[in-house]
């Protein structure tokens, strides 16, 4: 992969950009709802603990992600967190979408039955994150080969050193 | 030259078709997940509407790789992330239907489902050979993705 073929993605990885972030936003809001289910109204002083504790997952989340881009894409312990937290988030996923599913009643029940409000959160819940973790797969690799690509040039740049001392030395 | 200008031509007709279609699936999954999650939000932002935007980038993203990967290695993620959404949009494309049939009246005995799912499995065929042909490849590598690997370009270790 040259360095031309690495600009010219630019916008593919900005539009990827954008469709993480705004599925960052549905995994707080998710597992903020999750959590704001199961904690109620608890707060620490003013702050409201299921806003932290969502807050806190979608941060580790967000650091797995960026540290898995950077040279750690090997760690195994940042693989791990990073898992957990993706997990954490399609877990609230099926909860949350489990919870608004009872809390009204769709039109389409009326044709597919109640099993609608069984399929529904499993598969988005799986379908979120399965896309997470391909774009995920995707953008690991794409950084590996652009890691790949810029080392040779350095490297270059490196040889050339010696040759500039050579005509100093004349 | 008149041919090359009857292919552009037929590339820029495809083309204009890819992008109605993503209107169609946006609109869909859109009116399927709003159905669906009622009204979760993210502040004042639906849930629907950032799924439903998600999943067409999605979309569009793999789309728009696979088309300009001409003699590109293209790696499995993206392949399986356009395939998920891809999955997605067709299941919503689905339920959009059957809920508007319903609402209309028109959904009464087993015939008219049976005639949605005849409708989307066609969409669904007539949307992979669209890609298929824009892409210029055969199905097989379309749904695995292994494009061809150009001797120039290097494949980085996945």
């Amino acid at each position: 992969m040259n360095l031309k073929s690495l600009s010219g993605d630019r916008v593919i990885l900005f539009l990827l950009g954008i469709a993480g972030i705004m599925f960052e936003m549905v995994n707080f809001s998710t597992t903020y709802g999750t959590f704001l289910d199961w904690l109620g109204a608890m707060t620490i002083g003013f702050m409201s603990i299921p806003l932290l504790m969502a807050l806190a997952i979608c941060m580790v989340d967000l650091l797995g992600l960026v540290r898995l881009l950077g040279k750690d894409s090997k760690n195994i312990y940042v693989r791990i967190y990073w898992g957990v937290a993706m997990t954490i988030n399609a877990g609230t996923t099926w909860y949350n979408t489990s919870l608004a599913l009872r809390s009204h009643t769709p039109i389409g029940t009326a044709v597919f039955g109640d099993g609608l409000s069984i399929a529904v959160p499993i598969i988005l819940a799986l379908v979120v994150g399965g896309i997470r973790w391909a774009l995920m797969h995707h953008l690991m690799h794409y950084s590996a080969a652009a890691r790949s690509s810029s080392s040779p040039s350095r490297s270059t740049r490196t040889s050339s050193i010696p040759s500039i001392s050579t005509r100093r030395g004349n | 030259m008149k041919k090359n200008y009857l292919e552009t031509f037929t590339l820029a007709g495809l083309f204009a078709a890819a992008v109605v279609i993503e209107f169609l699936n946006y609109s869909t999954t859109h009116l399927s997940l709003s159905d669906l999650l009622g009204d979760m939000a993210f502040g004042p932002i639906p849930l629907a509407i950032l799924l439903a935007a998600s999943f067409a980038l999605v979309d569009t993203v793999g789309l728009i790789r696979l088309i300009g990967s001409r003699g590109k290695h293209i790696g499995f993620g993206l392949i399986a992330a356009w395939w998920l959404a891809f999955g997605l949009n067709m299941a919503t494309t689905l339920y959009a239907v059957v809920v508007q049939v319903y609402s209309l009246g028109k959904l009464q005995g087993a015939m008219p489902l049976v005639m949605t799912l005849g409708v989307i499995a066609i969409f669904a065929v007539v949307r992979v050979s669209l890609m298929v042909s824009l892409v210029d490849t055969n199905i097989q590598e379309v749904l695995f993705g292994r494009l061809r690997v150009s001797a120039e370009e290097p494949i980085a270790e996945e």
